[in-house]
């Protein structure tokens, strides 16, 4: 027996780990990590929300998270790759135009 | 599959297929490539007007309560199909001479248009989000189609990681939402929140159970104070997805790389149709399911409104790339929106569709005069490259100079009824502040659009600067029509204000 | 027995999270994020999201994080230099994600019903209904995302491909 809201403050605590990865890390596919990991944060909530209210509907709000990830996954790496193509690196700080 | 289910999806069919079509092209020669894709293109973009026009007869839920046919709906389907026949027949000669890839570019236009329609016409949370996915992953796959050019590939890079991490704050927002109302249905949310009953169908809920009633209970007594917590953070979660979509401040440090960085077309597309279907997504979660807890929101909508006018007109003062400056630009402008839009009224609405109409048709106008004055490359987009265009060009720099007075706001073009309807509809809410300060930024506004107008106009042109080619055939058709509609809205407004009337009356009123 | 397995797992994800953060290598990276992957699919199984939790492993752990660590090798990234203008994103950042922790934590726990708790094998649902749901209420999204599939490998092939 564990408490509907362990789950969603793990959650919670995921997708804050999530942004933190976005805000401090430096390497480009290191940064879409964090994105992924943000959203699986989501999907947690999801599910346990989909738990609570005894219905399948959060469960397949997932199955949707799950393929535009992939799509989405597929795109980034692809631009992830036009962009080392042109820089030879990585690195967001010498990309010039990510600077904000 | 009923009939209204097949009147509904008819439009987005049809997008799709000629998308396919489009991308068989690849096949053949390029010379006649660009001609033939664009035709199919145009062909397929008629066709789903016509759809859309069609569906005119039907209204109501189709697909079990996931895709809304309604006036709403209808008026921003056309306007991204416009849009995308103005883009895609202006960026015909454009590919050719940039060597892109033609058959792609013109299926992953048509695929974005696909999604936007989905975005403008959702009832559920769920195809809201896969419309904002399809035509979010489209444009960040156009604007690095110039794979050589470093530029393109890092402003594409850049619009993806942030659009990606928005997309991720949105999804969270809905998550919230779904726990504190049981459903992702827009019409769902809205019963639920407006009180009474609960939102969770009886055909979802799975054997006895003891949650529903709680919740039913609970809704009961009305809104129970934590509740309200949640919501809240739900709305400001979504809000900031949003937000990043229509480029509001603090959200809007991608737009001007981006745009410098896109493909001068396809910055013309950015800057209207998806913006245009983030607004379409923004009014209908926030009218249709989150009208109940407008005291929340439209406090947000106020701050976000004031900051985005003001930020973006006076970071456009200092802009010297016109790319770069008409980005800037389109941040202001989205802040007039916003004003409409915080006095959550009918009015307000039909000010921002109007709007979004008169818009499409400047920016586009505008975006495409400098993408053939840039030339080749794209090299000329500085503003001294605009020195004496009158003289060099005098066609081109008078069609240019509609747009940029349409952009301020001058009578007899539609920017003015643009305005004018959006700060009326403020004050009649009684939002005298937000309209001074609005008032007070399109007067800043003008100083820059006027500073490209003087040097069209006043300044001796650079000696070293090429002559400007004559604009093919299909851009020249474009421009010409941008500045027929623009000239034509502003002076005679009624037939597009009572289109957008009727597409805001259907919204349910606050 | 539930509930140390909740915090066993909670902690494993947590763990590899934070582990994500701290590698400076990206390959290392990927791998903790594999492991958050994984703890959240067994989460998943005492939630009664069978479904969802194969998915989670096959798609998720299996089919994105190798695309994942196929680009990591093919671009040969090496460990990550910290620049300058990192350590003023970390001046900036840091109390930003503090306090967007605290809020959202306190926020959720607070505003869920404390006596709603999860029991195992007490969820209904199984994966036939799901896919019943899916092809019965949810068909129209189902349908339109292969649209969304289809943008991805034009994407993916206009973007990367060689030079003609």
């Amino acid at each position: 027996m564990v408490p509907l809201s362990y789950y969603l403050v793990l959650s919670a605590i995921l997708f804050s780990l999530g942004v933190a990865g976005f805000i401090f890390k430096r390497n480009l596919v290191t940064l879409f990590m964090s994105v992924e990991l943000m959203l699986n944060a989501v999907n947690l909530s999801f599910v346990a929300l989909s738990y609570y209210f005894r219905q399948l509907d959060g469960q397949i709000f997932v199955f949707f998270v799950m393929v535009v990830a992939a799509a989405e996954a597929a795109v980034g790496l692809a631009i992830i790759i036009s962009v080392f193509r042109n820089r030879q690196t990585l690195n967001v700080d010498e990309i010039s135009r990510l600077k904000l | 599959m009923t009939a209204l289910d097949l009147a509904a999806i008819l439009p987005i069919a049809i997008l799709t297929i000629t998308a396919i079509i489009c991308m068989m092209m690849g096949t053949v020669r390029r010379e006649t490539a660009a001609s033939l894709c664009s035709t199919i293109s145009l062909t397929g973009l008629a066709a789903a007007s016509a759809a859309v026009i069609y569906q005119r007869s039907y209204s109501g839920l189709a697909f079990v309560d996931t895709l809304s046919v309604d006036p709403f709906a209808r008026y921003f389907q056309l306007l991204f199909l416009v849009v995308a026949a103005l883009v895609g027949l202006a960026s015909r000669e454009y590919l050719w001479r940039e060597g892109m890839a033609i058959g792609e570019y013109y299926a992953l236009m048509l695929f974005a248009t696909a999604g936007m329609c989905l975005m403008a016409a959702a009832n559920d949370l769920m195809v809201i989000f896969i419309g904002l996915e399809i035509s979010s992953l489209s444009s960040y796959i156009l604007v690095g189609m110039r794979r050589n050019d470093a530029a393109s590939s890092e402003s594409a890079l850049k619009y993806f990681l942030l659009g990606s991490f928005a997309t991720a704050f949105f999804l969270y927002g809905v998550a919230l939402l779904f726990g504190v109302s049981g459903s992702t249905k827009l019409t769902a949310i809205r019963a639920f929140l407006y009180g009474g009953q609960n939102a969770i169908p009886a055909s979802a809920a799975l054997g006895k159970n003891p949650v529903l009633e709680t919740v039913a209970m609970q809704s009961q007594f009305g809104f129970t104070g934590s509740m309200d917590l949640l919501l809240g953070a739900a709305i400001a979660l979504i809000f900031v997805g949003l937000a990043f979509k229509i480029s509001a401040v603090p959200f809007q440090a991608w737009t001007p790389d981006v745009y410098q960085g896109a493909p001068a077309p396809v910055a013309a597309m950015l800057s209207t149709a998806p913006k245009a279907a983030a607004f379409a997504a923004f009014i209908r979660i926030f009218m249709v399911s989150l009208g109940a807890s407008a005291a929340q929101w439209s406090h947000l909508l106020w701050a976000t409104a004031l900051l985005t006018m003001t930020v973006g007109n006076l970071a456009a003062l200092w802009q010297s790339n016109l790319k770069r400056l008409l980005a800037y630009s389109s941040i202001a402008h989205a802040g007039y929106m916003l004003v409409a839009f915080t006095s959550c009224s009918t009015d307000g609405i039909t000010a921002i569709l109007f709007y979004l109409a008169g818009y499409a048709f400047m920016n586009i106008g505008a975006f495409i005069v400098v993408t053939h004055v840039a030339g080749p490359g794209e090299r000329l987009t500085e503003l001294d490259d605009y020195a004496g265009l009158g003289f060099r060009s005098p066609a081109l720099a008078a069609l240019l100079t509609i747009f940029m007075l349409s952009l301020i706001g001058i009578p007899l073009t539609a920017g003015f009824f643009g305005k004018f309807y959006i700060f009326r509809a403020a004050l009649d809410s009684g939002l005298l502040w937000l309209t001074i300060f609005g008032v007070l930024n399109s007067a800043i506004a003008a100083y820059y659009y006027l500073q490209i107008l003087v040097a069209m106009y006043m300044k001796q042109p650079i000696d070293s600067a090429a002559p400007v080619a004559d604009m093919p055939a299909g851009a020249r058709t474009v421009v010409t029509v941008c500045a027929a509609a623009t000239l034509l809205i502003g002076i005679q407004p009624s037939a597009v204000l009572r289109m957008a009337e009727y597409a805001a009356q259907w919204l349910p009123q606050l | 027995m539930y509930e140390i397995l909740f915090f066993v797992f909670a902690a494993a994800a947590v763990g590899f999270a934070i582990n994500l953060l701290v590698q400076r290598h990206p390959i290392y990276s990927a791998i903790s994020l594999i492991g958050v992957m994984a703890s959240l699919a067994s989460l998943y199984l005492m939630l009664g999201a069978e479904f969802i939790a194969a998915v989670q492993v096959i798609v998720y752990a299996g089919a994105i994080m190798v695309l994942f660590v196929f680009v990591i090798m093919l671009l040969n990234a090496g460990v990550e230099e910290r620049t300058n203008r990192s350590r003023m994103a970390k001046q900036l950042g840091a109390p930003l994600v503090v306090l967007l922790l605290g809020l959202l934590t306190s926020l959720v726990y607070r505003n869920f019903p404390p006596d709603a708790a999860v029991r195992f094998g007490d969820f209904p649902g199984q994966t036939a209904d799901i896919g019943r749901r899916l092809y019965i209420y949810y068909m129209l999204p189902f349908e339109v995302v292969s649209i969304l599939i289809l943008v991805a490998i034009v994407g993916a092939v206009v973007l990367a491909k060689k030079e003609t």
